[in-house]
């Protein structure tokens, strides 16, 4: 025991040795945190819309009016033939444009129906996906409106006796009522920046020891091998949970999101969860000889991982294939307990799935991991 | 001159030590591979086939048929049948549904009676983007299925009338990418962001690697100047990301049948210019940075995270806060994914694209400047 001890204090003061390296654990997660908080946003605001009006109504300048109102559109002008519209989308001025033919008003007062166009530049698939769902819902809107307003006519014209029926839907948004990206968002970023920061700093510190030959004093010390390995790694164990406290101290602070569930269930969990990026990392360092090996291999590793266990896009709508892959890789499991404590306030009672998941899958890829660095080591 | 004798033999050097690290020089030209295949095979930002569960109190012909309504858009799936509110919110809680709709008891009596009727429709906000769409669907769905039944009601009435009174119809076109493929618009950004990773951490490490293991000196004391090393340094790894984009391009257009519109010495030209520019600051940090894990962790912030988040490649630079689009502004990686997104898509040219592809050019050999002289001073 002691001599983990004294191993654990030489391997905090050789990380902590350089000052910049201090700055590095502690700076960059934060730099990260508000670099990724602020930029991604999948709410998409100010797009430009420009009006194509051959109608020239009352009818067609109202519900010009209410999409720039919604606050989602910005009044970009006006085009009145496809070169110009060509023009706006190519330099940039218009993303959506509407286009009323003449006839518009006149059908929508006989109670007909009106067509309008929405032709979107769609290079930007994602732009163009969520400007037609927010156009749509304002039409929508407006078909409710059209709706009572016609049957309140057709009743005055046949006499009040009548009655038809309405439906009206009553929306309710659960977990993220103003629906914020963010609030979705900076839980994920926890889980990133953490990935990010554990494994390449394991694989690269421990493969530097190799590449500079110190290893081998490790192996002629009176050390056990189990002895080394648990001294390498619960540096990075403190490190990282430092670096979650940080993490989450600045995702309530500077980005005000409320963190509904408790705060000791969202620790342990981040516990668990780091038992996996050590051992990736661990793992990492057993099969690479330099550090730049080590870097492109935990890259490698990290990015697609990000991408398929549902950060910025959710795993639901993945092919089935790529959802089964996503259950071997501890981020998807992290991602669902950190949202979930955060935006639903869950706690064991409904995350114990996955904790028990990330520690599965954290001891297996632990153990392997130590077993193969022993036998490099021997 | 530009290129002498001794810059070949430095960026001879510098290619042995690329190639002799196969595993390092495998994984630089795979990474393109693995993220063509994730975008487009599993990432779609199309968003169909949500998981819908239905607490149908009313158990009727009308409930059922509300039901087809919200489903025949091909955008709901049923997933479930809960027999109370509380087991369709733990869906909701459990994440294995997305959205739940609760009609109420006499449901079908009040549409014969001709009363208004409300319906509630839960949404699982977490992910704000689908569920925004989420309710426009269900609304949509609702309000169609609303005005078959109050025509309905009407004709019962003996008022022949025709279906979608007074109805707006909306009908959408997306120009450039008609087929609305999300694949279409990430795949030439890929380009982008591979070589903005591939060259900055390569090039990151090669000049505080060679300090590390001492071996900066024994190059310094060669007759090649500071000025013949970078350059020669440069050269291998300007050749790596190069082929990155050529992957890219080929198996891009010829596999996953990306359209490319545009002039393709554009997009050869710019992407040189482009890796210039990844190299410039991979070069930087590595003259600035004291060890590799220094050098790795700044290149993460300044280069993976940013190709990645602030270009645009995922998300909307237009819906960021005005300081991050200032900090967009001096990212090369924005300007070069304008570029690419125009050639492929729109089929843009060199007049369209003059401005991206000046500033670009600018930044190029502005990083690229900087970086050598950081580097002279540095070492003399």
């Amino acid at each position: 025991m002691r001599r983990i001890i004294e191993l654990v204090r030489k391997e905090f003061i050789q990380t902590l040795r350089d000052k910049r390296m201090i700055g590095l654990i502690f700076v960059a997660p934060l730099l990260q945190l508000i670099m990724l908080g602020y930029a991604v946003t999948t709410d998409v605001k100010h797009i430009a819309l420009c009006v194509w009006d051959n109608d020239r109504s009352r009818e067609s300048r109202e519900l010009v009016s209410k999409a720039v109102v919604s606050g989602y559109f910005d009044d970009s002008g006006t085009v009145g033939s496809d070169e110009e519209m060509e023009r706006a989308f190519k330099s940039g001025r218009s993303d959506l444009v509407i286009y009323f033919p003449p006839e518009y008003s006149k059908r929508i007062k006989r109670g007909e129906k009106a067509k309008v166009e929405l032709i979107a530049d769609g290079s930007d698939s994602n732009l163009t996906n969520i400007a037609f769902g927010y156009m749509g819902q304002i039409i929508n809107l407006e078909n409710n409106k059209l709706q009572i307003e016609n049957v309140a006519r057709l009743k005055a014209a046949k006499g009040a006796e009548i009655k038809v029926p309405l439906i009206e839907l009553k929306p309710r948004v659960l977990y993220n009522p103003e629906m914020k990206s963010a609030n979705y968002m900076i839980p994920g970023e926890i889980g990133l920046i953490l990935t990010l920061i554990t494994i390449l700093l394991t694989s690269m510190s421990i493969t530097k020891e190799k590449e500079s030959g110190t290893i081998e004093q490790l192996i002629v010390s009176p050390l056990r091998s189990s002895e080394v390995i648990i001294g390498k790694t619960i540096p990075f164990a403190v490190i990282g949970m430092l670096i979650v406290l940080f993490i989450i101290t600045g995702g309530i602070f500077v980005f005000n999101i409320t963190l509904k569930g408790n705060i000791f269930t969202l620790f342990f969990a981040s516990f668990l969860f780091l038992l996996n990026t050590l051992g990736i990392g661990l793992f990492i360092s057993t099969i690479s000889k330099t550090q730049q090996q080590a870097m492109l291999s935990s890259i490698i590793f990290i990015l697609p991982s990000i991408m398929i266990s549902g950060f910025a896009f959710p795993v639901s709508n993945m092919p089935i294939e790529i959802q089964w892959l996503s259950y071997l890789l501890p981020l998807r499991y992290f991602f669902i307990i950190i949202r979930g404590i955060f935006l639903k306030g869950a706690g064991f009672a409904i995350l114990w799935p996955e904790m028990l998941a990330l520690f599965l899958l954290g001891t297996t890829v632990f153990i392997l991991a130590a077993l193969r660095f022993r036998k490099k080591l021997s | 001159m530009l290129i002498n004798r001794k810059v070949i033999a430095i960026a001879k050097k510098e290619a042995l030590h690329v190639v002799r690290d196969i595993r390092s020089l495998i994984i630089a030209l795979i990474l393109p591979l693995v993220f063509l295949f994730i975008f487009a095979y599993a990432i779609t930002l199309d968003i169909d086939h949500v998981k819908l569960a239905v607490f149908d109190q009313d158990r009727t012909q009308a409930s059922r048929e509300l039901i087809n309504a919200m489903t025949a858009s091909g955008y709901f799936d049923l997933a479930a049948l809960p027999g109370s509110g509380k087991e369709l919110e733990l869906g909701l809680d459990m994440g294995s549904i997305k959205a739940g709709l609760i009609i109420p008891p006499g449901f079908s009596r009040h549409i014969a009676r001709g009363e208004t009727n409300s319906v509630q429709l839960l949404v699982d906000g977490t992910e704000s983007n689908s569920a925004n769409i989420t309710l426009n669907y269900a609304s949509a769905a609702i309000a169609s299925y609303t005005g078959n039944i109050v025509i309905a009601a009407m004709n019962r009435k003996g008022m022949s009338l025709k279906r979608d009174i007074g109805f707006i119809e909306a009908g959408q076109m997306a120009v450039y990418n008609p087929s609305m493929r999300s694949r279409n618009f990430i795949i030439p950004g890929i380009i982008a962001v591979i070589m903005s990773i591939i060259l900055a951490i390569l090039t990151s490490l090669t000049i505080v690697k060679e300090r590390e293991q001492g071996t900066l000196e024994q190059l310094l004391v060669t007759p090649a100047t500071p000025r013949d090393i970078i350059i020669g340094k440069m050269i291998p790894y300007w050749v790596i990301g190069m082929a990155d984009m050529l992957m890219i391009v080929l198996a891009g257009t010829l596999i996953f049948g990306v359209p490319l519109k545009g002039d393709i010495f554009l997009l050869f030209f710019t992407s040189g210019v482009f890796a210039f520019c990844g190299l410039g600051i991979g070069l930087l940090i590595s003259s600035s940075a004291a060890n590799q894990q220094l050098a790795i962790q700044l290149s993460v912030i300044l280069s993976v995270l940013p190709g990645f988040i602030l270009s645009g490649f995922l998300f909307p630079i237009k819906s960021m806060p005005k300081v991050i689009q200032a900090v967009a502004l001096i990212l090369p990686a924005k300007y070069f994914l304008i570029i690419l997104r125009g050639v492929f898509l729109r089929g843009s040219g060199w007049i369209a694209l003059a401005f991206e592809t000046i500033t670009l050019f600018g930044m190029g050999v502005l990083l690229v400047v900087i970086a050598a002289k950081r580097f002279k001073r540095k070492i003399g």
